[in-house]
């Protein structure tokens, strides 16, 4: 898994943290740490590429929530709460979309993440979108 | 070349999920199948044995085998380990008929295998350890599965 992590300007600065490779059980914590180290450093809006993530399980969708309650300055779930994780999500953004992290993905619904997220219903919690100067401007 | 019928991992780390999924992908392809069933099977493989190498061994190195099989109907997978005995399909099942944000605590990696699996059978080794067999069908999933997480 490599990262690669870019500054980008909307209307707010965003951040834009590259993922290339699978996301799984072996690396999802750090990519977290990755998070928790650009929030750390003053990032607040984090846009997150998954497009170049061949493969996606169980594993990254606790990184994305992980990272997406650090973003919104609360503590992330234990790895093991599962549905937990997304209750604590929904509860921390009341239910809607959480402002400061989105996700760009692929233009196929096939992707590894694509079905992942969808399968899962996280998009209703992160906004999931293909484009990315879109999803920068939407921040 | 013949695809491979079975992987033998005599020390499985979490850096061998990579190989699995590389093998079960190989061995479903070898098979005919196509398009999003093979990432199903994949993604079924990984949870599984991610379940073994994080919760069985507690994160620690150990033995995984994974064989596949199979005919025009049904892809079938087998993942063997020496973890404590632990039996999946005594897990209930969770209620699909609540919306996915009021569902219990626990199992994502379960909530992705039972949209997959059509059927899953658990065996406790005379000698030690489980032995999972996982059968997919080629003819579109039945979600009848009874797979749970750890």
């Amino acid at each position: 898994m490599q990262t690669t992590v870019e500054r980008a300007k909307g209307r707010v600065p965003v951040t834009v943290l590259r993922l290339e490779g699978d996301l799984d059980a072996s690396n999802f914590e750090a990519v977290i740490g990755e998070g928790r180290r650009l929030y750390a450093s003053g990032a607040r809006d984090l846009l997150l590429d998954l497009r170049a993530v061949p493969y996606m399980g169980s594993s990254g969708l606790v990184a994305l929530h992980s990272l997406a309650m650090i973003f919104n300055g609360k503590e992330p779930p234990d790895p093991e709460s599962g549905w937990a994780a997304h209750h604590a999500l929904e509860e921390a953004v009341d239910g809607g979309l959480q402002p400061h992290m989105k996700i760009v993905l692929s233009g196929s619904p096939d992707s590894s993440p694509a079905r992942v997220i969808q399968r899962t219903g996280l998009d209703r919690f992160i906004d999931c979108r293909t484009d990315e100067a879109e999803a920068i401007a939407a921040f | 070349m013949i695809a491979a019928t079975s992987l033998l991992l005599p020390q499985a780390d979490l850096v061998d999920l990579a190989t699995i999924r590389a093998f079960v992908r190989e061995a479903a392809l070898a098979r005919g199948m196509a398009g999003p069933g093979v990432d199903d099977v994949v993604l079924v493989a990984d949870e599984l044995a991610t379940n073994i190498i994080r919760h069985g061994y507690g994160g620690r190195p150990g033995p995984v085998d994974v064989a596949v099989a199979g005919d025009s109907t049904a892809f079938i997978m087998t993942l063997r380990d020496r973890a404590p005995e632990f039996d999946p399909t005594t897990r209930p099942a969770p209620d699909l008929d609540v919306p996915l944000e009021r569902r219990p605590v626990g199992g994502m990696g379960i909530h992705l295998i039972r949209l997959c699996i059509d059927g899953m059978e658990h065996r406790s080794r005379p000698d030690g350890g489980n032995e999972l067999v996982v059968t997919l069908s080629l003819n579109g999933k039945g979600d009848v599965g009874h797979a749970d997480h750890r």
